[in-house]
């Protein structure tokens, strides 16, 4: 009895340990090999150059991504401020044109599906958004609605992501992800209160 | 060595050994295990359809689609999941113009071994043919402009067609169902 006890104890401890070991590695944010502002982004992602924790995190959390010859993923849970973004606030996001074929920023709920909205409206692309005359776009993302380059979060308050889908980029960029040009995010104003100065300025616009 | 002291030793290899092992197990197996559980539920939706070799097409991802996290609601999805065991696999479809579309092949860890994009494709059609390490270089009579080697049998080929306007929907959907799927005959394409 003692030396079953003895083995079970062992090997039972041990897949306990080692599964746990598994989902606390795996459940880290995908590890960037590149961070600019709140927009991170791994260029291993899909290709066989992954490791199996990066495999395995790209499974859980962005199944069948492309390798980044053919698509390059940033992602951002923050604003430029580093706080978290959130679907009760607002946010300018503001860039020029960006080094793809085409380009989409979708913003999903924190649990990585889009979020239900009146509008049904899930993502901005180079072909949806409304440019200014100087090239550069200003979009904004909150609950809000808004007349046009309006990415809605939905009434549920909850922790969002946005995440900015580059097809076909020009190759320079896929060789440094950093050097893209990527959206500025500012908070406009909260649900939770403290508007910014930026309010103004958007909502002239 | 007291007995006491021994036995502690040989708990912590037994417990340690067993924990690296499960560990690498799951680490290893977690890709494959999260696609299996994917597809189950995308062919859930999907009842009386042929399970494997077989191109089955999606429209506009929406907020009730929960099979695959992160979608991009800009695309059209057609997915085909194979098992070359049976001979090589053909992929064939028409390319709409002036949008973007691609084809990409999964291994059954999750890796993108291979993608063909509509900048690649002269004309307005694609064709391509998929077979394992084992038979690549044999032919069977057939051929196809584009060959892709598979780093395991089975996988998963997704086709992306961008809607850039709802407006088109009817027409990108309609180039998008012509995207097909099927094992090799020994007559050719």
């Amino acid at each position: 009895m003692k030396t079953v006890l003895f083995w079970t104890s062992g090997i039972l401890g041990g897949a306990i340990a080692g599964l746990a070991a598994t989902v606390i590695l795996v459940a880290f944010p995908l590890r960037p090999t590149m961070q600019k502002g709140p927009w991170s982004a791994n260029a291993r992602v899909g290709s066989a150059a992954a490791d199996p924790y990066l495999r395995a995190a790209v499974a859980v959390i962005g199944l069948f991504a492309l390798h980044s010859k053919e698509s390059i993923y940033y992602q951002a849970a923050t604003d430029e401020s580093g706080r978290g973004l959130r679907a009760g606030c607002e946010y300018s996001i503001a860039g020029g044109p960006l080094p793809a074929q085409w380009w989409s920023l979708t913003v999903y709920g924190s649990d990585n599906f889009l979020i239900p909205n009146r509008a049904r409206r899930y993502s901005l692309s180079n072909r949806t958004i409304t440019y200014r005359p100087n090239g550069d776009f200003k979009a904004v993302m909150g609950p809000r609605s808004r007349a046009s380059n309006w990415l809605p979060t939905g009434d549920e308050e909850q922790a969002v992501l946005l995440v900015l889908r580059m097809y076909r980029p020009e190759s320079k960029y896929v060789r440094d992800l950093s050097a893209v040009s990527l959206p500025q995010i500012r908070r406009i104003t909260c649900s939770e209160g403290g508007a910014s100065a930026e309010q103004s300025q958007v909502a002239g616009r | 060595m007291s007995t006491g002291t021994k036995n502690v030793w040989t708990w912590c290899t037994v417990c340690l050994g067993t924990g690296i092992l499960v560990h690498i197990l799951a680490l290893y197996s977690m890709p494959w295990m999260i696609m299996q559980y994917a597809l189950h539920k995308i062919r859930a939706g999907v009842p009386n359809t042929p399970v494997v070799n077989d191109m089955i097409h999606y429209g506009v991802r929406t907020p009730a689609d929960r099979d695959v996290v992160r979608p991009s609601p800009d695309l059209l999805y057609s997915i085909c999941m194979y098992d070359l065991s049976n001979g090589d696999l053909l992929i064939s479809g028409n390319t709409p113009k002036q949008t973007y579309q691609s084809i990409a092949l999964y291994g059954s860890n999750t890796d993108n071994y291979f993608v063909l994009s509509n900048q690649d494709i002269a004309g307005d059609n694609y064709s391509v043919r998929v077979t394992i390490r084992e038979r690549a270089g044999a032919t069977d009579g057939a051929t196809a402009p584009h060959n892709a080697v598979s780093p395991t049998k089975t996988g998963i080929v997704l086709v992306r067609t961008l809607l850039a306007n709802e407006a088109d929907y009817e027409s990108i959907a309609a180039v998008q169902k012509t995207g097909a799927c099927r094992i090799a005959s020994a007559d050719g394409l």
